[in-house]
């Protein structure tokens, strides 16, 4: 165990003749931001459903915090403490932004198995959930329905609910996807804050937002690793530059 | 043993007008992913357009061309005036407009036809019953049926590995997103999928009508079984339907003869013989709960 | 706490159900009580297929099996107290409510339990095919149960026995049958506002997310499924009383079909709108009958009508912006 919260062994996965993820390992501390980034089509999308246990790895495995999870069940390692947010939001669009969140606190709660009580009501909910709402700033639009909210504040939202059910890893599918500079600088502080509670896989194409975030870096191209290492050593390396300037 | 094949026999019939009813609703299923209860009504147009064509003409080959006709059409015009709408909606949209096409169409016939059952007369070249086996006689009428069902399977069959239409057809059902990469006209190839099912189960029908009475609602207990054969051979896949069809047609068949017999053996009182009667009607559906168990998405599930 | 519209109508509601009786007796009006008890039963029923179809999103064909289940709970019940024969070599009959009625309810939740379970190993259209699959089951199971009366049905030749009440008395049953919808239709209003209502609500928006929170939404909907079953059992137990028949009809698809035209009539995922779809289903029946027996070839096209034009049922028109349909 010790300072390893996950480690990622030789994990592989294709779709067809793609091969999304070629033999990857990689291993990510506690209390760190780890950036898993890479030009689209790299594969980290792939790795977070890896992770996640979304998708089933070819082979390879997953340790989390010293368990092998590489068979369980999406819902058996979000209860262990693993949680995501997704690159496409995926909140209860029909639910208000309060029974969102309430639901986030409650899943992993155990004993929803009730059936009387109003669960805005229940004292976990009280307790968590203006705490919850504050720390991605959507107190003021709890009663919203989330399908009525603006981009900006759904990708917040999101966040918001993965971290919600107080995960050990938290895996971020491009948080700042389609946010605009407001946005990107509203998010980078929340994940900033959560530094000390939680360590956190961060997954960004975007390599400026990575650099002013993360501790550590893997860099995947084409479902391989090809550079790991803190961020100076990333910004050296003459494969990661290659890798990006030839797409660019 | 002449018995067991003169069962299976019986089952394959059964298994013939259930690929006829499946082949086109799992098609429907797959390309538009539109839940259709009323494709029990096309089997009762079928039946209904050919016995009044039998009863006015005296040919039975009339009687087939109407029933062709007649459930095509109204293939059609349903496809039309009411599925094309429901396409972008959710299930339970269409599962309630289609229910109310049923109870339209049950009524419309009763209004037309009365509610007195219509009966149709095998033709005369297809009476009579010849000796297949020594000592095993069977209705030369049924044995036609089987031939036409087949006839029709290999139809189908070149139609959808043979033709550039079928084959774009195929791939469309069972992979939806291949359909927007087909560059035909979608709509036309909507109405001529769905008018193409709707005539199976016209055939269908009138080829049933010989055989039971033709009576309004008669095609609701046939859709049933229909989706237990969707559901075993998997949706949007053509070769699932025939799989299908013929597991339930024999199981179903043989379910009825030999389950009772084998009851009595088991329980010999009185009172296991009402239930084994029951048991028999409920074997395809056990069979549908173990390749549920075994296979959630059916025998031939379509990769989407 | 304000009044607002929604409020309005629901005590409204209750009210008139509450009056009915002593107006219809005024007016001299007596099958009018019987027609609004048969049209509770249906909403009992109805309500409890709108936990499914509204807040589980689970589009069952197969509801009326679970009525069919509990009515015939009941009639074999009675049966056996009748010749005073034993169910099973066992089971003794009974005529008394208070046996039979939990009884049916029970029975009708394992039904749903063993449906449900193997129904949900599937979602979509699947699901829909293998509700309506394994309801039709049943219904063909009852048709041969030959001692039970088979395709005939089974006649009772009086209700049960509810202590201190006199069943067979149309005002003692009329308010039994409204205290049992109410109840349920209350605890149905808590539940889907308790933490398993906003899973349940939640696991039927998006799997994803809630997989990805934590939660096995499969079982969830099960119990949600078990729930409705249980709640169909009880319309099944009191539909039997009420007509004082049982017969394989109630097992039958085209129940299932009418119930969910009642839910989607009167406002999916309201819980009282389902309510008012049942009343005025059994309205339309009633009075369009005596214009025209051929009534359902004008109503097939309507209810196509209004599920293409409609967004929301009547409950959804009369709350206003309140009644959103999928609550
Ligand atoms: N379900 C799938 N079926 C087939 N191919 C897939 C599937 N999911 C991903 N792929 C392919 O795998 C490769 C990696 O995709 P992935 O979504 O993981 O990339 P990504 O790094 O997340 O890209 P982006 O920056 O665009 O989010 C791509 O070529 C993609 O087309
Ligand atoms: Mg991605």
């Amino acid at each position: 165990m010790g300072a390893e919260i996950l480690a990622v062994k030789r994990l592989r996965k294709s779709f067809g003749a793609v091969r999304a993820c070629q033999d990857l390992s990689f291993t990510v501390q506690r209390g760190v931001i780890h950036a898993l980034i890479g030009p689209n089509g790299a594969g980290k999308t792939t790795v977070a459903n890896l992770l996640s246990g979304e998708l089933r790895p070819d082979g390879g495995h997953i340790i989390f915090a010293g368990a092998d999870i590489t068979t369980l069940k999406t819902y058996q390692r979000a209860r262990i403490g693993l949680a995501r947010s997704f690159q496409i939001t995926q909140v209860f669009e029909e639910l208000s932004v309060a029974e969102n969140m309430a639901l986030a606190i409650l899943a992993n709660e155990g004993g929803n198995f009730r059936f009387w009580h109003d669960a805005l009501c229940s004292p976990v909910v009280l307790e968590r959930l203006p705490l919850a709402l504050e720390r991605v700033d959507l107190v003021a639009q709890q009663k919203m329905a989330a399908k009525h909210l603006s981009h900006g504040e759904r990708r917040q939202l999101e966040v918001g609910m993965a971290l919600a059910g107080r995960p050990t890893l938290l895996i971020l599918d491009e948080p700042m996807a389609g946010q605009g500079p407001g946005g990107t600088r509203e998010l980078s502080r929340i994940i900033k804050d959560l530094k000390n509670e939680v360590s956190i896989l961060l997954v960004e194409h975007d390599m400026q937002v990575v650099f002013s975030l993360a501790d550590h870096i893997t860099v995947l191209v084409n479902g391989a690793c090809i550079a790991d290492g803190p961020p100076e050593a990333i910004r050296q390396d003459a494969a990661v530059q290659a890798a990006y300037l030839g797409r660019q | 043993m002449l018995f067991f094949v003169e069962q299976s026999l019986n089952g394959l019939q059964l298994g013939i007008t259930l690929f006829l009813m499946s082949a086109g609703l799992t098609l429907v299923f797959g390309i538009m992913r539109v839940i259709n209860l009323a494709h029990g009504s096309f089997y009762m147009i079928g039946a209904y357009c050919g016995a009044t064509t039998m009863a006015a003409t005296g040919s039975f080959l009339l009687a087939i061309g109407a029933a062709l006709i007649g459930a095509a059409l109204a293939g059609m015009v349903v496809e039309v005036l009411v599925l094309r709408v429901l396409y972008r909606r959710e299930h339970l949209d269409q599962v309630l407009a289609t229910f109310g096409l049923i109870l339209f169409c049950n009524e419309l016939t009763r209004i037309i036809w009365g509610r007195q059952p219509l009966f149709m007369d095998v033709p005369p070249w297809l009476g009579g019953s010849i000796e297949l086996l020594p000592g095993l006689i069977y209705p030369i009428y049924r044995l036609a049926v089987i031939g036409v069902g087949v006839a029709v399977a290999l139809f189908l069959w070149f139609l959808f590995s043979r033709t550039r239409l079928g084959m774009q057809i195929r791939a469309g059902a069972e992979n939806r997103e291949m359909i927007g990469a087909l560059g035909v006209n979608i709509r036309l190839l909507y109405t001529l999928v769905f008018g193409l099912g709707a005539m199976l189960a016209g055939l269908a029908g009138v080829m049933a009508g010989p055989i039971m009475a033709v009576e309004s609602g008669m095609g609701e207990d046939i859709l049933i079984l229909t989706f237990v054969v969707i559901v075993i051979g998997g949706i949007g896949s053509i070769r699932g339907a025939v799989v299908g069809a013929l597991l339930v047609g024999v199981v179903d068949t043989m379910g009825r003869v030999f389950l009772p017999s084998l009851f009595r053996i088991v329980f010999s009182n009185a009172y296991a013989d009402s239930v084994a009667a029951s048991l028999a009607s409920m074997a395809i559906y056990l069979l549908m709960a173990a390749i549920l168990i075994w296979r959630p998405r059916g025998l031939f599930p379509a990769h989407s | 706490m304000h009044i607002t519209r929604e409020r309005l109508i629901v005590y409204g509601g209750v009210l008139f159900f509450a009056l009915l009786p002593p107006v219809a007796s005024f007016f001299g009006e007596h099958y009018l009580i019987s027609l609004f008890t048969r049209a509770m039963i249906y909403a009992l029923a109805a309500v409890s297929l709108d936990l499914l179809l509204g807040y589980g999103k689970m589009i069952s064909l197969g509801h009326a099996a679970f009525v069919g289940i509990g009515a015939y709970v009941v009639g074999i019940m009675f049966f056996h107290a009748a010749d005073d024969s034993l169910l099973f070599g066992f089971i003794g009959g009974s005529e008394n409510a208070l046996v039979v009625w939990p009884a049916a309810v029970l029975v009708s939740a394992m039904g749903a339990l063993v449906i449900g379970a193997l129904s949900l190993r599937t979602s979509g259209m699947h699901f829909i095919m293998i509700t309506l699959a394994f309801a039709q089951m049943l219904f063909y199971f009852a048709v041969g149960l030959e001692t039970y009366g088979g395709d005939d049905g089974l006649p009772m030749w009086n209700r049960n026995r509810l202590a201190g009440l006199d069943l067979a008395d149309k005002l003692h049953f009329y308010y039994v049958c409204f205290f049992l919808m109410s109840v349920f239709i209350f605890c149905c209003t808590r539940l889907v506002r308790s933490r398993f209502g906003l899973v349940l609500r939640g696991a039927s928006t998006n799997t994803r997310r809630i997989r990805a929170l934590g939660v096995h939404d499969v079982s969830y909907k099960l119990v949600c499924f078990v729930i409705a079953g249980a709640g169909a059992g009880l319309a099944g137990a009191l539909l039997a009383n009420q007509s004082e028949f049982v017969s394989p009809g109630l097992l039958h698809w085209g129940l299932s079909g009418e119930l969910m035209v009642m839910v989607l009539l009167g406002g999916l995922g309201t819980l009282f709108g389902p309510v008012l779809g049942a009343v005025l289903f059994l309205l339309l029946e009633e009075f369009l009958a005596i214009y025209t027996e051929h009534w359902m070839v004008y109503f097939g096209p309507v209810l196509i009508i209004v599920v293409l034009t409609t967004k929301r049922g009547i409950y959804g028109l009369l709350v206003g912006g309140g009644g959103n349909r999928g609550g």
